[in-house]
């Protein structure tokens, strides 16, 4: 899938990896420059779809997310069947990954062949706010926000 | 070297005729500091470090003055690109624009404070993305972008 919409995200100098998960975290596709745990992969999928699941029962509509941190920075685009994360270094444009994600997208949007697989592997359970999935402390802060209801 | 005579793309490192322990670093002095690797620009270890440009610049500035950096190079992004990529831009915005298009791409580049023939790399993206949102309709926005990719792809991306 990443070979076939994002193969240019991989020419961008600076980009160290790029996953596609489904909206029920399953890892569909996943490309890296250097060697990154697989565990790794899983917990930024799962991280990056609660922050757009939190954000729409905000009301919110997250369609990408960038997130810096030291070593680099996060670019999360949230599609209705699928979630793309690139990991890639401070210098690296966001705008420059956004153009080549939206045509990348606009590649799925044609091609039924892919949407068919992509909705075939996704069962459909897309509560990522479950509570087996997130902490104590995550649990605690979206009550107060009003994101989860509140458990006696 | 004054804070003006800093640019962004500009890549330092640590001196070796002298060290930041002879001289009294404020806070931040220090963190940039800690940054330095040869590598990064001035303008990542901004980002870094949530700094201002004019901030960074400054700090640089104080660095330089002070003998303890020396400049490794400019980064690539300092590049401009060649001036008849423009004319690929406009030809694409004309197809889904009509004849505003060229005044459009002025006004963008006005906007951004760049010419045709001194515009860096390293804007394109932004360049690309400011054209993209006065496009209404998403089946043009698509097919410009696609179209501006495989068109501009050879200058910003590795081979």
């Amino acid at each position: 899938m990443i070979a076939e919409l994002f193969k240019n995200l991989l020419k961008i100098e600076g980009v160290e990896a790029v996953a596609v998960f489904s909206n029920d975290n399953k890892l569909l596709d996943s490309w890296t420059r250097s060697h990154i745990n697989s565990q790794v992969f899983q917990d930024l999928g799962l991280n990056s779809l609660q922050i757009c699941q939190a954000g729409e029962r905000s009301n919110l509509i997250l369609e990408e997310v960038v997130l810096k941190y030291e070593k680099g920075q996060l670019y999360c685009r949230h599609h209705p069947d699928f979630l793309l994360v690139v990991v890639a270094k401070v210098k690296v444009e966001i705008t420059l990954i956004r153009l080549i994600v939206n045509v990348g997208l606009g590649d799925y949007r044609e091609s039924r062949k892919l949407q068919k697989i992509v909705r075939k592997v996704t069962s459909g359970n897309t509560n990522i706010l479950a509570k087996e999935l997130i902490d104590d402390v995550e649990e605690e802060y979206l009550t107060k926000l009003n994101i989860l209801e509140k458990t006696s | 070297m004054s804070p003006d005579e800093i640019s962004e793309y500009m890549v330092f490192r640590l001196s070796s005729s002298r060290s930041p322990k002879e001289v009294k670093l404020l806070h931040l002095e220090w963190a940039v500091v800690t940054q330095l690797d040869g590598e990064k620009s001035v303008g990542e270890i901004a980002g870094i470090l949530s700094l201002s440009k004019s901030e960074a610049k400054e700090i640089f500035s104080n660095l330089t003055n002070e003998g303890l950096l020396d400049l490794v190079n400019l980064s690539r992004s300092e590049h401009y690109l060649p001036a008849e990529i423009f004319d690929n831009i406009e030809y694409e915005l004309t197809l889904v624009m009509g004849p505003v298009a060229s005044i459009l791409l002025e006004d963008v580049l006005q906007e951004m404070g760049k010419t045709r023939d001194k515009f860096d790399r390293a804007s394109l993206g932004i360049m690309i993305d400011f054209l993209t949102n006065h496009i209404s309709n998403p089946d043009k926005q698509y097919q410009f972008q696609k179209n501006i990719l495989s068109k501009i792809k050879d200058y910003i991306l590795a081979r």
